[in-house]
């Protein structure tokens, strides 16, 4: 982890009820993951380990259930059965609010539409957790937000609301309210879906540096184009099944399965 | 004219004083209808059962009985109750209040006896309006998105303050023009305080109107009394403009949100 670029001034990871750098090199760790909507079975016993530093893609056709297992890691959905831990720290229906709260604030996320909050401006999105849920004083936070937001290209934007920003500003923005938080790893959920074509590239930039720094990174993504160049693994999901897995090269330039196959088929060669 | 003029002057105090007992009861009765709508309509989205149902029932009974049956109920029933159980006298507290108001000179004018009346039926005013006003406040919360809730959520914070920080104020948005509707009806419904015989405007008014033997003038008070109240409720149009204005930052409700409060406003 020393060659983690920390954003200057952050506050270091110091939370209690997590073990700070405990032994495993896990950062995340499922395990036989199961998820049903009603009837649906849409997760079907996952595993689904990733390592600290680890920048790990899932792709996957809609409704494959890629969407439900980043939201089943920081509890947005309730598994039905399995074993989910961050950092070592189990997580279980059976914990407190504010047990549940404590890991989320270590697992930054970000939402295909943004979920900036509309009433507040750009720096004021980025200090509120840091201001209400680290407790960090108000200069400090901004001070770091102010960083965050040059890191971004968005130096000049504290100021604007989110509805006078384009989707791939808004997006910037959301991923540096993600990291404000200094989180052990960060979930995508999409992060480039809802963006006009021509906005995608200055949001995959941003991850790409973010991969590049060491974080960790779980990223759902139909950006074949990221997968194959940043990310360290690319799972492949499938009727809530992982399907193939593997180093990127190798599950691009040979897939090992027949349904893989055909999703790139379908997705590389649309016509 | 003159004669209006003359017959006016002589009757102003009265009408004065009517609508100055509108105004404070109204005031009043806003205040105490917020009381019990934030409590209720944050209520019914709990996850406990035992608080939703609570608030349910609060909600579903008052909406679903009248509000004069309701008046009668407090005055003769939940007064008479708590005098005799706790020796509780409204009068006495109705003084207490207004002396902290700062409007003693109010009650020095009031009928002797009316105290209960007017403890009482502002009371029942306001409970009758908190049940339909916490229906605004539940569906200004549903009204805004999941996502902000998730995302408040994923950030850390908790359930309280994803409330207070995220969801509530841009609830409150969407929720102030059919709260300003509410408030505006609830200035006219105080002259249902006339039936426990509280002196406000529209009594007053009456009063003054029954004694003049002119038909001509007669109806000229009506007009006054209409002129005060549209004086009352478009100043309070104009003050829920100039507070929708100021927090017009950045928010645009979801569509749809509207359309789901119209259900949420109060039948005339």
């Amino acid at each position: 982890m020393a060659s983690v670029e920390q954003p200057p001034n952050a506050a270091t990871a110091q939370v209690t009820g997590l073990p700070a750098g405990s032994g495993s090199d896990l950062m995340i760790d499922v395990r036989g993951l199961n998820k049903y909507f009603g009837e649906r079975h849409v997760l079907c016993d996952i595993d689904f380990p990733v390592k600290r530093g680890e920048c790990v893609a899932i792709i996957g056709p809609s409704g494959s259930g890629k969407s439900t297992l980043i939201r089943c890691i920081n509890y947005l959905e309730t598994p039905t059965s399995g074993h989910i831990a961050i950092d070592g720290k189990q997580l279980s229906s059976d914990l407190s609010a504010a047990e549940l709260s404590q890991v989320r604030r270590e697992l930054g996320m970000v939402f295909y539409n943004f979920n900036l909050f509309p009433h507040k401006c750009v720096l004021d999105n980025i200090t509120l957790a840091p201001i209400k849920v680290r407790k960090i004083p108000r200069a400090q936070a901004e001070e770091t937000a102010h960083a965050l937001l040059a890191k971004v290209g968005l130096a000049e934007k504290a100021d604007a609301y989110p509805n006078q920003l384009s989707g791939g500003q808004k997006q910037r923005v959301a991923i540096a309210r993600a990291l404000a938080m200094n989180p052990k790893a960060l979930l995508f959920d999409e992060p480039t879906s809802a963006l006009d074509p021509e906005l995608v590239s200055e949001v995959l930039r941003v991850m790409r540096a973010l991969a590049e720094e060491g974080r960790t990174m779980v990223v759902v993504t139909h950006e074949m184009g990221f997968a194959r160049s940043v990310a360290d693994r690319v799972v492949f999901i499938d009727h809530g099944r992982i399907v193939e897995q593997g180093d990127p090269e190798d599950v691009f330039g040979h897939p090992s399965q027949e349904r893989t196959r055909a999703f790139f088929e379908r997705v590389l060669h649309p016509l | 004219m003159d004669q209006l003029w003359s017959a006016l002057s002589l009757q102003i105090p009265k009408i004065i004083n009517g609508a100055l007992i509108t105004i404070v009861a109204a005031l009043i009765g806003m205040a105490l209808a917020m009381i019990f709508a934030i409590p209720a309509g944050l209520g019914r989205l709990s996850r406990q059962p035992a608080i939703r149902g609570a608030c349910t029932f609060y909600v579903e009974v008052v909406r679903g009985t009248p509000l004069l049956l309701q008046l009668f109920i407090w005055y003769f029933g939940v007064s008479i109750v708590l005098l005799t159980l706790f020796n509780f006298n409204a009068d006495i507290a109705l003084y207490n209040l207004l002396t902290a108001l700062n409007s003693n000179n109010l009650y020095n004018q009031l009928p002797p006896n009316i105290g209960p009346a007017i403890f009482f039926g502002v009371i029942g005013i306001a409970f009758n309006y908190g049940a339909y006003l916490a229906e605004i406040i539940r569906a200004g919360v549903l009204a805004v998105d999941q996502g902000q809730t998730e995302a408040s959520l994923t950030l850390g914070l908790s359930r309280f303050q994803t409330m207070r920080h995220i969801v509530l104020p841009q609830a409150l948005r969407i929720m102030i023009p059919p709260i300003t509707n509410n408030f505006i009806t609830l200035v006219q419904d105080t002259a249902f305080l006339q039936v426990l015989a509280v002196p406000e405007l529209s009594l007053a008014t009456q009063g003054i109107a029954q004694e003049t033997n002119s038909n001509l003038i007669r109806w000229e008070f009506f007009v006054v009394e209409l002129a005060i109240y549209f004086i009352i409720c478009y100043s309070l149009a104009l003050v829920s403009q100039r507070i929708e204005r100021r927090n017009a930052s950045g928010i645009r409700p979801r569509r749809g949100a509207l359309a789901a409060l119209a259900f949420a406003r109060r039948p005339r």
